[in-house]
Order: C-alpha cells, then structure tokens, then sequence
C-alpha cells in the first residue's frame, strides 16, 4: 500500500488524474486529491505535512509551465518533500526526457498505459511487456470441430464429395507432377541430383517460365531483386522499431485483420507490412499477379514486379515471412491457376499458416478448367493438410454475378472435400453489394442484414469459421478517401458484431484501379476500423426481421443448389452445367489447362 | 544519395484539396494544372466532383512505384 | 575539490554555452573534469520550444554521470552503476574515449547529486560542473560556486532583467550564521500561510534564533515579517538553510524588500551554509513567442552586457561575444 496525493495542477483538465486516483484506491493504496488549480506554495505546504510516497501531478503543457513545474520541483525538493516522495508527471505531451529535464522522478504520457504506471508505483516489472500488443500467434481453425448442425446438407456434401473423390482418382496433371518433383527438388542436397530433377520440372513448364528460371529471361516487368537492395531492406527493417504499436479491437480478441499484400515487389510489401504491423494488422493475404496463376510453373528466386501481384516463389515468401513479425498470419493463394498444389507446397515449405482453395470460384470467377481445378485443388489440399495448413475459400463468384447462395454452396462443398482430404477450411462470404444483390434489391434498404444473413446461414449449417472478405465492403466504396474508410469501417463493425473469426480490409484506394495501394491509404482504413472498433466496443448491430427471413432463404437456397450438384457425377460436372453459378449470372467455366488432366 | 523529402517518400504524395470553378470540365483542367505548377509533373485525378460551385479532388503523384529503385532506401541505409 | 554549479534563470538563458566554455577552457588547461546534470541538456531541440539548441560537447578523459539510455553506444567506458535513476533510467559513471556530443541526465534532487559528486570526485576530478535545468535551483547548494546564467529568455526589458539578477546577487550576500541554537520540533517546511507563522512563533517563544528549516514563500514571508513587527517577541536573527532557500521564496526584489524591513525592525537573516555566486553569465537570445510557435530573436546585446556589469558587482560575460576563458578566470583566478 502506497500513500499517493493526486495534484491535478492545471486550471481544467483533471479526468485523467481523478481516473488513476479511482483506479489506484481500487488497487489498495491510500489516495487523496487536491482540488484542481490550487496555489503552488499551497500545494507543496500540504506536500509537506504528510510522508507521502507519491506525488502525481498532471499538467497539460504551455507558454512558461515548463519553468512552472521546475520550479515546483525546486520547492518539493527544498521543503524535502523528496525525502521520501517520488514526484511524477502525467499529461498527454509529456515523455520520459520531458521528465527529467523539469526535475520529475518519472513521466507518463499518451502513449503510456495504467499498467505501466501501476507498476512504477508498486515496484515492480510491468507484466505486460510495454508497446508489445502483438500476443502468440492465433489460430482461426482450432476452435472449431467442422460438424455440419444442418443435417441434410450435411449428407449432400457427404455424397458430392465421394462422387468428387472418386472422379478424381487416378487422375493427375502437369500441376500435380510439378507439386510432386518440387517435392523431391527440396528434399534433396545441393548437386547434380538436384540439378537433374530441376531440368525434369521445367519439362513440364510453359517455355515463358522455364527461360525465366534457366537464364533469367522473365516476363515483362519482373527482375531479380539485388543483393544491395536485399541489403539495404534488412538493414533498414532492422534499424526500426514500431513506435507505441496500437491495436485496432476495443475488446476481444476476434475478429482478426488481415491486409492483402501484392505491390508487386516483396520490398514495397515489407515496408507496407511492417507499419501495418504497428497499427495493429493480424495477417496478411499476399496476392500473385494474375498471369502466375495461368502459366504452367512457377518461377523462382527473389523477385520483382513491376505490376500489380507479388511473386509467390519459396524465395520471396520465405523473406516476408522471415520479416514480417513472428506472431503475424501469412496466407498464400493458390485457389484459381495451374499452380495450386505447388503454390501450397511452397508455402507451407516457406513458414507460411494458411492457404487459398476453391475449387468452385478457380473455375467460375478466374478462368481455370474445372477439370484440371479439381484434380489440382484436391491435391493441395492433401499437401496443406500434410503440413497443418488452413485454407480459406474466397467467395469473390459474387462479384461476377453469382448469387451468394450459390457461391457458399460452392464454398460449403470445398470444407466437405478439406474435410475429407485432413485440411481445415475456413468460409469466405463477401461482404459485399455484389450484381446479384444490385439487382434483386436486398440492400435497398440497409447493407446490414443480407451480410448479416451470410454469417447466420452459414453458422446454422456448419461450425466452421468464417472470414468475410474480400475485402469486406467490396463495391460500396467509392474513390474518395473519407467515403472509402467509412465503408469499411462499417463494415468491419458489422463483422464483429456478427462474432466472425477474421476480416480482410481493403485501403482506402480500393475503388483507384490505375496505380499501386499506398501506404497512406492502408493506414487511413486501419485507422477507421479501429475507431469503429472504439465506438461499437463490445455493443452490436440489431438486424431487422429482414435478416432472419434472408438467412431461412439463403439455407433453404444452399440445400436446393447441394441437391442438384449431389445428383450430377461430381464437381467438374456440377460446375460444367452452371449450378454453382451459369452463363445467366455471368459465370463461365474457364478454359486454362483444358485437356491437361491425365488418367 | 541527397536527402530530400520526395525521395523519402515511399510510394506517393496526395494532394486532397477544393477548387473553385466554373464546370466540371474546367475543375479537371484546373486539377491537372495543379500538379504541373506544384513541380509534380502528370498527376492521376482519383477523385473529382463538380457541386456547382467547385470541384472536390483527390490527386495522387506516385513517387516511387514497385520494383522501381527506392531512393528511400538508399539514404536511409547505413 | 571545487563543484560549480550553472543555474538559469528561465531556458535558453544560456547555461549549456557556459557549460561547454567550461568543459572547453578545463580540456585546454589539461584540468580534470566530472560533468553531470541535474536535468536533460544536450538534446538538438529544445523540448519545449522546437528551437534549435547548442550540444555538450564532451572530450576524452572526462568523467561524466547521466542516464545510461543517453550514452551513445560507443566511445564511453561505463565506470559504474549509481543505484539511484533519472526519469530515463539508471544514472552511471562513465569516461568519455572519444570527443563528441552527448545527452546529459543526471541526478534530479539535491541528496542525489550530493552521491554523484562524491563519486564524480573519487575519479579524481579536481573540478566537477554540475549543468541546471530550466530555472531549477533547488539541487544546487551541493555546489560550492555557482554561475548564474540569465538573459533575455527570462525577460526582455533589460532595466528589469539587471534588477532582478542584482536582487538575486545580495540575496547570495547574506551572512553565515556562526553560533548554535536549539530547533523545535514539528516546524512547518513550507511557511505559507497564517497558521503556519502562528505554528513557527509558538514553537520559538522565548528564544532568539527562528530556524527556517524548509521553505517560506512570498506570501510566508509577509505574514512572517507582519507578525514580528507588530507584536513582541525575543527574535533577532532568522536562519535559512541557505542563499537557495531565499531564492526559492518567489520574487527576488519582494524577498529582499521584506528582509530589509526585518533588518529595519531588529532582525537579521542569516544562513547555515553559504555559497558563492561566481559570475553571471548573460544571453541576450530569446525564443520569441508568436502565438503558435517559438522564433528566435535577439535584444541589444551590447546594453545588455553593459546595464548588467553596472547593477550586480560581479563578472559578468557573455560568451558568445566575450569568449570562453573570463569564465574560467572568473571562477579560478589564481589559473
């Protein structure tokens, strides 16, 4: 128990002082206050007449209260005051050289937290370490047992996925042999073995990719990151440190934020990365170019891009996962190319925690064979769960038109074949005013609750956990900057209020198309959930009637496509006739890799 | 490597701002003009809207773009 | 030993330009050194104002205290760890290797610059400076001389800066008090108030010497020199710990006014421990405030120089103008 007078020596502000006072009598230690404004002389004779052991003093800084709180010091001091009391100072400007310059023990400003002052006052360490809000690394996948709750779905996806799985038997491709001899490519020793197993992979390479690796001839816009810059970003990463590192949540611990990263270039994503970390980002989505995922091979090394995406080579990921911080989620995508398996292998291999699949959308939404998607898809889904990998399905069918009962019946039959194959999935409805939805008028009213029914839909046929994406918002923002952080700040609040796992949040250049994301622009929409996160706490949105109606539609909706696609062969067939999404919604199956899969 | 406040930005400078105006037309004329006599060169107009009095703007000059040489990164290093 | 103790009267008076002529006239005459602060000094801006503002500039062998977190990470050898902390952390010895600037933050209330001299000097310092902080004083009669650096920082109107600084200068002047005397218990540390001075009376009834063994204010003093006055009473002398404790009551010139009408009364002030006010440094910079932010001006620097040797009796050097070394023969005539 400490004896402790609380000096409020200011003419107004005295919250934040009679605050601690509150918080420290709470703890056991003897407090008193002064009335704010008081004489100094006053103040020091009232010091005087007690062996107090704390003298806290809160003042908000101005023309000539630098001289006015020395001087107080000098009268605490000459009274002998000090004798037996430590004078402190708080206020939001103040910082430890502030302190000690003006004579105080000890200086707590803005950025310090109550622990931090408690422990100074008891003697002690601080027991959370100071400006470390990063905890251990969370999982999204552990809490969840991935039973389906409604029955009947249930047993549909059971069907689809063992017509799927015997579809695919035996059947191979040229991604899954890749997958395979970059197996053993990483398996084996520096040397000729390597070498000769390497030649063999770019046998099943498109020449494009093959030139890259053997002689450095890349596509367009891609080179070799130098050594000298390598250099110069570890350097740099490693001279900085984040500075008073906030937190986005008010309360909890879910939902997670994750970013996408993808300038292009593995430097700009680090450095985008790292002041992501610091303003409180969980995780981040690291998004390839597009022309990756449409080639067969994948090229290697440290490399750069000029244009949007971010080569996912084992190089490039294993530098972002090595700088990035310890406790921060990576997730690599590999659900719409030629290269699924071998994209999950290489990052499992290069540390990354989750994965992208969806056999459904690859097909629909990113121009990929559903034949040769299935057969891929199938198989990285057997290497992430190999590793221990999660997968998340992004639901991004919507936005070519797919109904979102469509798009999840697609997203649900994907958990049944994780389920099946020892990989965990985690459901990605968009949050989002998708075509569908623009035309069928279920937002007219409010964005709250078809987005909300998303999430009631989902959690009433299975527990396994979501992550609105992607990112949340998609189609409501606009480009200008205030409209574009409000939209995802709303929607960030929606999800929590919903008690989803995980969000991806855009920046505030979502809806700016002709230039790469800055980084201005990531921290504003950072900065507007987390000040939605401040105002919501742990208070929710209450969805109208409406809501309950679209979650029974949307259920009801997710049996009737799982009945036609449980009556059709398999999957590719299902996908084939339009089930998931036809030529109506403006969804085609895609033609990459057509032909390519072998029996 | 001189060490100058462009070069140390990492991607682009923003310039949001209100002008005063007699169209839409002339409000994008007047927001390309901008950059030209700020010495940023081209900028992309990300935002405009004419409410009949001026136009409200979001411009952007990319100072450095990805995979570019980061002078950043060369008079921040040791 | 000598410890000499630079104290301001406001920031930017100038004590950091009279610290580095110090620190530069001891390295030129080969004297060793100790250096500590009983603040932060040494930062490229100035905290409070954003201005820029003159460096410590150390050189090898010179044994400086300040908070470990200050030191650069090279050119220092760590002699030993204090025990005692500034708001930046543990307060250690250390010898400089290598010439160059450094942060100052040492000892903050006077028992523990007391410890630090101590140590300073068992490295055999022969001269120990002791670098103020703002206008705080308190720590210093751990000092046996002090430089007193003032300037248009405090106060602009040149006629009243001298005035001021004159006032304080005899308040240095006091006598030392040489006999014995008993001390009552349970005095007020800070007379203040009507209560208080009836409290100091009460407990002094019937003898002649009135400790002060804390603090009296302007206002103490009022009601001190109102009460023994008018009523009757056996004092005839007041004794104060030392020229701080007078100069800590407020006002110089008020302070000085009220002890000139107990002398007129019959009686005296004086102290149990004096100290030497050594030169008087003058500055005639001041960060101009404009409503929002500091610029730097500058008043009549020749007028002030001169206004300020005709008031206070003492050296007094500005030595941007003047140059380091009358500092140093101010403070050690002999060399």
């Amino acid at each position: 128990m400490k004896r402790i007078l609380c000096v409020p020596l200011d003419p107004v502000h005295d919250v934040g002082i009679k605050i601690i006072r509150r918080k420290l009598a709470d703890r056991g230690h003897h407090t008193e206050l002064l009335p704010p404004d008081l004489p100094m002389e006053e103040v020091v004779r009232l010091a005087a007449t007690q062996p107090y052991d704390f003298i806290l003093v809160s003042r908000t800084l101005g023309y000539g209260v630098a001289e006015l709180l020395s001087r107080f010091n000098d009268l605490l001091d000459a009274a002998g005051v000090r004798d037996t009391a430590k004078i402190v100072l708080g206020g939001k400007p103040i910082t430890p050289e502030l302190a000690a310059e003006l004579g105080f023990d000890h200086g707590f400003g803005e950025h310090s937290s109550l622990e931090e002052i408690f422990a100074y006052i008891e003697e002690r360490p601080v027991t959370v370490a100071a400006g470390d809000t990063r905890g251990p690394k969370p999982s999204i996948t552990a809490p969840y047992s991935y039973e389906f709750r409604h029955a009947r779905i249930g047993a549909l996806l059971e069907t689809i996925a063992d017509r799927t799985l015997a579809w695919a038997e035996h059947k191979s491709s040229p991604g899954v042999q890749r997958a395979r001899l970059r197996e053993r490519i990483l398996a084996e020793p520096d040397g000729g073995g390597r070498a000769r197993l390497t030649a063999e992979y770019h046998t099943l390479c498109e020449p494009v990719i093959a030139d890259g690796n053997r002689d450095g001839r890349f596509p367009k816009g891609v080179r070799r990151i130098t050594d000298t810059e390598l250099t110069r970003l570890r350097g740099l990463l490693d001279a900085k440190r984040p500075l008073h590192p906030s937190r986005i949540r008010h309360t909890g611990e879910r939902p997670l934020l994750f970013k996408f990263l993808g300038s292009g270039c593995p430097t700009m994503d680090l450095l985008h990365g790292k002041v992501c970390e610091r303003y409180g980002i969980d995780g981040f989505l690291i998004i390839n170019p597009s022309w990756e995922a449409r080639y067969e091979g994948l090229l290697h090394g440290l490399l750069t891009h000029e244009n949007d995406g971010t080569i996912t080579s084992l190089e490039n990921i294993r530098l972002l996962r090595e700088l990035l911080h310890p406790s921060t989620l990576l997730t690599v995508r590999g659900h719409r190319g030629l290269n699924t398996p071998e994209t999950v292998l290489l990052a499992a291999h290069a540390g990354a925690d989750l994965t992208k699949i969806n056999l459904v959308y690859g097909s629909l939404g990113a121009g990929t064979d559903p034949e040769r998607l299935t057969v891929d898809g199938l198989e990285a889904m057997r290497i992430a769960g190999r590793h221990g990998m999660g997968f998340d399905i992004p639901g991004n069918d919507e936005l070519s038109g797919v109904p979102a009962y469509k798009s999840l019946a697609g997203q649900l039959i994907n958990v049944m074949l994780g389920k099946r194959l020892g990989a965990k999935a985690i459901l990605k409805p968009l949050f989002c005013y998708g075509p569908h939805i623009v035309l069928n008028g279920q937002m007219e009213r409010n964005y709250v609750d078809y987005n909300a029914a998303k999430v009631r839909a989902l959690r009433a046929v299975a527990d396994v956990p979501v992550w609105p994406g992607e990112p949340i918002a998609f189609m409501t923002q606009t480009e200008e900057r205030v409209q574009s952080a409000n939209a995802t700040s709303y929607h960030a609040a929606l999800a929590a209020s919903a008690g989803v796992d995980a969000i991806t949040i855009a920046s505030t250049d979502e809806a700016f198309s002709r230039g790469p994301i800055t980084i201005a622009s990531r921290i504003d929409s950072i900065r507007a959930v987390t000040d939605a996160y401040r105002f919501m706490g742990d208070a929710s949105f209450a969805p109208t009637a409406q809501a309950d109606r679209f979650t029974e539609e949307m259920v009801r909706d997710i049996e009737r496509t799982l009945e036609a696609v449980a009556a059709q062969p398999s999957l590719p067939h299902a996908i084939n006739a339009g089930l998931l999404g036809s030529r109506e919604d403006g969804a085609y199956p895609g033609t990459f890799g057509k032909g390519s899969v072998t029996a | 490597m001189e060490t100058t406040a462009l070069n140390a930005v990492v991607d682009a400078v923003d310039i949001e701002t209100y002008l005063l105006c007699s169209d839409a037309k002339q409000g994008h004329a007047l927001a390309l003009q901008i950059g030209r006599e700020m010495n940023l060169g081209e900028v992309d107009v990300m935002f405009e809207e004419f409410d009949g009095y001026g136009v409200r703007l979001r411009l952007r000059k990319y100072v450095h773009r990805p995979a570019q040489r980061y002078r950043w990164l060369e008079q921040e290093a040791p | 030993m000598s410890i000499i103790g630079i104290a301001g009267t406001a920031k930017n008076t100038g004590k950091t330009t009279a610290l580095n002529a110090l620190l530069g006239e001891a390295h030129r005459r080969g004297v060793p050194v100790g250096v500590t602060s009983i603040g932060y000094d040494g930062e490229e801006l100035d905290n409070v104002t954003g201005l820029p503002k003159p460096r410590v500039v150390l050189h090898p062998g010179m044994i400086v205290s300040t908070s470990l977190r200050t030191l650069p990470p090279a050119g220092w050898s760590v002699l030993e760890r204090t025990g005692l902390f500034s708001a930046l952390g543990e307060i250690v010895i250390a010898r400089c290797e290598k010439s160059g600037a450094v942060v100052l933050a040492g000892p903050k209330t006077r028992a523990d610059l007391k410890r630090v001299t101590e140590r300073l000097a068992s490295y055999g310092c022969g001269i120990v400076l002791v670098d103020g902080a703002l206008n705080r004083i308190a720590p210093m009669p751990v000092a046996d001389t002090l430089i007193l650096a003032t300037g248009a920082a405090r106060e602009t109107d040149i006629a009243r800066l001298a005035a001021e600084t004159a006032a304080v200068a005899s308040l240095f002047r006091h006598p030392l008090f040489s006999g014995t005397y008993d001390v009552p218990p349970g005095l007020p540390r800070m007379l203040h108030s009507a209560d208080d001075t009836s409290v100091m009376l009460d407990r002094h009834a019937g003898m002649h010497v009135l400790h002060l063994p804390g603090l009296i204010s302007t206002q103490g003093w009022g009601l001190l020199a109102d009460a023994l006055t008018r009523v009757s009473h056996s004092i005839s002398t007041i004794v104060l710990n030392d020229p701080v404790a007078l100069l800590l009551s407020g006002v110089p010139s008020e302070t000085l006014r009220i002890i000139e009408r107990l002398a007129r009364h019959g009686v005296n002030v004086s102290l149990r421990a004096s100290m030497t006010l050594g030169a008087v440094t003058v500055n005639p910079f001041y960060p101009r405030f404009t409503g929002t932010s500091y610029e730097a001006d500058t008043v009549d620097a020749e007028t002030l120089s001169r206004t300020m040797r005709d008031s206070v009796k003492l050296p007094v050097i500005d030595i941007v103008r003047d140059g380091a070394a009358p500092t140093w023969e101010a403070l050690f005539p002999a060399g």
